[in-house]
């Protein structure tokens, strides 16, 4: 261990900690909540999902205009992609997202499927 | 050293980080690793290269690699966020051990390599899906990146006499 290496220890564990510390406050203090997800295929919109269909449970299959395709998982307000015949699946392997935020990207299909979100204001919670 | 002596290392080196590349493809880590987090055996490599000869070399080395790599099996996105944390991390590799070696084992700059290719990659992630969102993975691939460097620094290290050795040696 020599001195630049505690440095760049250092400095990696500010940065988890900064990490850490933003997702945290994003899923527990943010005052944002999830208002459904939408999914996009080469930058265009391809299909919006409201957070009531969040809610039930559906599974549908994306065939991509370039070749392939993506199964996405819909269960209890969360959203996956549950297969796909991509190469590097790492669109498989993030698993489910529900916070808003969230992100899955399957770039070798230019999918991306994320969890939008809006301010929740006083009013909202006055119903 | 001959100009003949060095393009032949340099052949065996880029074929050895194509097959270690290939190689890892085939080790299951979902579930284990976050998602785009890579063993990075092929760094390996890499690092040997800088060790040998330098920056240019050693990215001669990485770019051949991936774009053989993306050929046997990748595709054209795959070479393009394999590149750009390639370079990025060949770049930061050979300036520390250029520059830095005194105050850097090579465990070191193999994490700084490591947490530099998946800074760039994630970079490619949010130009081309056009959102920051992807760097949310970024304190996870962190910890893989610190995890897998520091092994794979530590192999280099094992080399690190032999490699010295090259230049004494004569057919």
């Amino acid at each position: 261990m020599k001195k630049g290496d505690k440095l760049l220890i250092i400095v990696l564990a500010a940065a988890l900690i900064a990490g850490y510390g933003t997702i945290y406050y994003r899923d527990h203090f943010s005052q944002t909540r999830a208002t459904g997800a939408i999914i996009k295929v080469d930058g265009k919109v391809y299909k919006t999902i409201s957070s009531s269909q969040m809610q039930s449970d559906a599974t549908f299959t994306i065939d991509i205009p370039t070749g392939g395709y993506n199964v996405v998982d819909i269960n209890g307000g969360r959203i996956r992609v549950k297969a796909a015949d991509c190469r590097d699946k790492i669109c498989v392997n993030t698993g489910w997202i529900s916070k808003p935020g969230e992100t899955i990207v399957c770039l070798p299909h230019r999918l991306i499927i994320q969890i939008t979100g809006q301010a929740q204001d006083i009013d909202s919670l006055s119903y | 050293m001959s100009k003949t002596h060095k393009m032949v290392l340099l052949g065996i080196m880029i074929s050895l980080a194509l097959a270690l590349h290939i190689f890892e493809g085939f080790i299951p880590l979902s579930g284990i690793m976050p998602p785009g987090a890579k063993l990075g055996l092929a760094n390996v490599v890499t690092l040997a290269a800088i060790m040998a000869f330098g920056f240019k070399e050693a990215l001669a080395v990485v770019l051949l690699r991936t774009l053989l790599g993306s050929m046997f099996g990748g595709g054209l996105m795959v070479f393009w966020y394999s590149i750009a944390g390639g370079v990025l991390s060949t770049a930061v590799m050979s300036m520390m051990y250029k520059r830095y070696r005194a105050s850097f084992s090579l465990a070191g700059i193999s994490i700084a390599g490591g947490v530099c290719h998946n800074i760039g990659q994630l970079l490619v992630f949010a130009v081309m899906a056009s959102t920051g969102g992807v760097f949310a993975y970024l304190p996870a691939l962190i910890i893989a990146g610190v995890a897998t460097g520091y092994f794979v620094g530590l192999v280099a290290s094992f080399l690190e006499k032999y490699i010295k050795g090259i230049y004494n040696f004569h057919l």
